[in-house]
């Protein structure tokens, strides 16, 4: 589990590892994809819903990656992407569209869960993907590049990148392509955007293959980088749909064919790709920059109170669980300990990314679709549940049996006696471990940003991503979970010498 | 009538027999003192009386129920039976007063006043009342002892069972406990006590009953008992021990 702080290169390693273990469990199952896909089709009618209000268009999308998108100090959704999608859209005559932050690597996955209607993420289009979902049509042309600190004259051509440690976006095209094409490069999977350019910036890597797009938006805002080389490929971003959804397809295809005809798809562009690049990069930043926290306090404090939300209600189920678990495994009846055992022996035997990945793209497959705060509150309430259940059943077994004797030898019931007698000495003994618990809790909480969770650590990753000052806001992040673990502990600590004035 | 009867009752943990097949009666305001050697049965043999301990082969029959193995039934028994253990088992969580009020509320449903006024009544009758409102972490074990007696007695109990009141109380405090057993000997309660202090057998019994090797091995008046007369090998070489 992650609960001892991790190096940011090695937590990204560790998660990247992770993603790619689920995308294979949960996403890559043609078969199942395709039972899924029949499910919908025979509902029918998407398109309709869609038109009539009745459906929201759920575009799942890693904000990210600018021009494409990214989120802006308020906490919106901005870019090249998310301005097309929206004028696709009005123009296809679809009502409601709503913007989902994922991870780039869940997308085809939550596509494929129905969790989301629509990819729009700067999503090349291949072959590999076109066999789990469709594509429009090409809506702007890509292609990888090359791109190294502005000092570094060592690489000019991708043969150059051989034995060089290049950085790469987790699920991203150029991680197959440079494995065929320059297979002796060492790739350093990161998370982000940002952590790629950053990585060759800070000279954690040598080099960055990615979009070309992305990597000059990112030298015309910040500098620091330059493009080198020709362009390796030439591919086409394309907007991905699943694959029952045909009619929305075309829909979208017949609206981009006419924002091109009409000039407006040529100044969407030129908005994007042309204005900003001429600006020039940006002076060099100081080291700690609290205007980047001030700037983005709104979108900060709404992920504070999303996390505190998540906190609050799995602490709940936490507890819940705990105690109906607890008293299943003391309980007299073989079936219910059994029960118990099996429970904690599954989710304490088991990363808990991977019980969160099960609960939201996992489940979908068996019928069972969960809102991602559904799914997140329920995997963080299950998996700390797990440890509360052991809390519980040894603070109960360390109550001297005489309690129970004494209790019964006045004629009270089994159970009045654990009500009355046992259960509240326990509870105090479970204090101090309980708090632990939950300071657990609390900081396994930052892992449901990978379920879409816009809670306080995806709010850094986005803000880094547009200001790409990853010192200030982790910094700034890991003090607020310092503080909200302080008054966990803090809290525990004082019902505990509340109650313990018998002892 | 025995208030109090058991029929052959026996005990083995595993292969381990600890009682090996007890006749007892008791009749309703008799005080029986139980003595014997360590590891006699002397405990296992009083905690079948109100079936802490199951037998595994006998029956008890308490003023003319049987003793059963349902749950209900024997909860409303054991209500009508006061044990007092040699830990005291206060429960450390409550005062003294809600010690005792507790299980009047929960088992006989009286109400809190009700319950509070006979606690207080009982906490006066075994001296304990100035500490009503103190947790059990501030008494001494004498005076928990005498808590757990009014605890006890809360319940309005036909018989009470002891099981060695005062071996875990420093000498200077066993008086404090034995005054309060002795009165309530006096009020005419059933008793069954187990314990070492001879001179409260003596004084306050009307049998007592050597348990040894799991057997009652002499059930007679204290003056037989104690007396130069007693032949009783056994229980020459054990008086000879704790006189
Ligand atoms: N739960 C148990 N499991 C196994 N053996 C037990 C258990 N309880 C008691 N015994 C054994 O039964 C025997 C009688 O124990 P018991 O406590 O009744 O003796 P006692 O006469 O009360 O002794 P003492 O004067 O030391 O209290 C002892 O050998 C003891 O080890
Ligand atoms: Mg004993």
């Amino acid at each position: 589990m992650v609960r001892a702080p991790l190096g940011r290169r090695r937590a990204a390693a560790v998660l990247a590892g992770l993603v790619t273990c689920v995308m294979l469990l949960t996403g890559v199952s043609p078969a199942a994809a395709k039972e899924n896909g029949q499910d919908n089709g025979a509902q029918g009618g998407k398109l309709e819903r869609l038109r009539s209000g009745q459906a929201t268009l759920r575009v799942g999308t890693d904000a990210t990656f600018p021009p494409f998108e990214f989120t802006d100090a308020k906490g919106h959704k901005q870019g090249f992407d998310i301005e097309l999608v929206r004028a696709l859209a009005e123009r296809a005559g679809i009502k409601k569209v709503s913007f989902t932050q994922m991870p780039f690597a869940n997308i085809v996955p939550a596509l494929q869960a129905h969790q989301v209607d629509m990819g729009a993420s700067g999503i090349y289009i291949s072959d590999e993907r076109s066999r789990v979902i469709d594509f429009t049509d090409v809506y702007y042309p890509g292609g990888l590049a090359m791109f190294v600190a502005e000092k570094n004259d060592s690489v000019t051509s991708l043969a150059d990148l051989a034995g060089k440690r290049i950085a790469v976006q987790v699920g991203t095209k150029s991680v197959e392509w440079l494995k065929e094409h320059q297979p002796r490069a060492h790739l350093i999977t990161v998370q982000t955007n940002e952590q790629m350019f950053s990585a060759a910036r800070l000279g954690q890597a040598d080099a960055v293959v990615t979009g070309a797009p992305a990597g000059q938006y990112f030298i015309a805002q910040h500098g620091g980088l330059k493009q080198v080389g020709k362009r390796l490929t030439d591919e086409n971003y394309g907007y991905a749909l699943p694959k029952s959804d045909a009619a929305v397809t075309a829909a979208f295809n017949a609206a981009l064919q006419k924002m091109k005809d009409d000039g407006s798809y040529t100044a969407l562009t030129k908005k994007w790709f042309e204005a900003k690049s001429g600006s020039g990069a940006k002076k060099e930043q100081p080291l700690l920059n609290p205007r980047t926290i001030v700037d983005s306090w709104g979108q900060i404090q709404s992920g504070l109170l999303v996390s505190i939300a998540v906190i609050m209600m799995s602490l709940c189920l936490s507890l819940l669980l705990g105690t109906a678990g607890g008293l299943a495994r003391l309980s007299g009846l073989m079936p219910l300990r059994w029960l118990g055992s099996a429970y904690v022996s599954v989710i304490r035997g088991t990363p808990f990314v991977v019980q969160l990945f099960f609960v939201y793209f996992g489940l979908p497959q068996l019928g069972l679709q969960l809102p991602p705060m559904v799914a997140g509150v329920l995997a963080l309430g299950l998996y700390s549940g797990s440890y509360v259940t052991e809390i519980f059943r040894g603070a109960v077994q360390s109550v001297d049996r005489g309690q129970i004797e004494a209790a019964r030898s006045c004629g009270m019931s089994h159970a009045a006696a654990m009500r009355h007698v046992v259960i509240p000495q326990a509870f105090l003994r479970m204090l101090p471990p309980l708090g632990n618990e939950f300071v657990s809790l609390t900081k396994n909480s930052a892992l449901v940003s990978f379920i879409t969770i816009g809670e306080l650590f995806m709010v850094g990753q986005t803000i880094i991503s547009r200001t790409f000052d990853a010192l200030t806001v982790y910094l700034f992040i890991g003090l607020l979970y310092y503080i909200l673990t302080n008054i966990i502990g803090f809290a525990t600590h004082t019902i505990e010498k509340k109650m313990a004035v018998y002892v | 009538m025995a208030l109090l009867e058991t029929f052959e009752i026996t005990k083995a943990y595993g292969d381990h027999q600890v009682l090996r097949g007890i006749d007892f009666a008791i009749e309703p305001g008799q005080v029986v003192a139980v003595i014997g050697p360590s590891g006699g049965g002397k405990s296992t043999f009083l905690r079948c009386l109100n079936q802490m301990e199951r037998p595994t082969t006998g029956r008890v029959v308490f003023a003319g129920e049987e003793l059963s193995a349902t749950e209900s039934n024997l909860d409303r028994l054991r209500a009508r039976m006061g044990m007092v253990f040699q830990q005291f088992n206060l429960f450390p969580h409550m005062t003294a007063l809600r010690n005792v009020v507790l299980p009047q509320m929960n088992v006989l449903g009286r109400t809190r006043e009700e319950a509070e006024r006979r606690g207080r009544a009982l906490l006066e009758q075994v001296g304990m009342l100035a500490k009503a409102d103190s947790y059990p972490n501030r008494l001494s074990g004498g005076q928990k002892q005498r808590v757990a007696i009014a605890r006890a007695l809360a319940m309005d109990p036909e018989v009470m069972l002891f099981d060695e009141p005062t071996s875990a109380l420093d000498p200077e405090v066993v008086h404090d406990v034995l005054d309060v057993m002795t009165d309530l000997a006096k009020d005419g309660m059933t008793m069954v006590v187990v314990t070492h202090e001879m001179g409260f057998a003596r004084k306050v019994a009307d049998r007592v009953v050597f348990i040894d090797g799991g057997k009652i091995a002499a059930d007679l008046p204290p003056e037989e008992f104690f007396s130069d007369g007693n032949d009783n090998e056994r229980i020459r070489t054990f008086l000879a021990k704790v006189l």
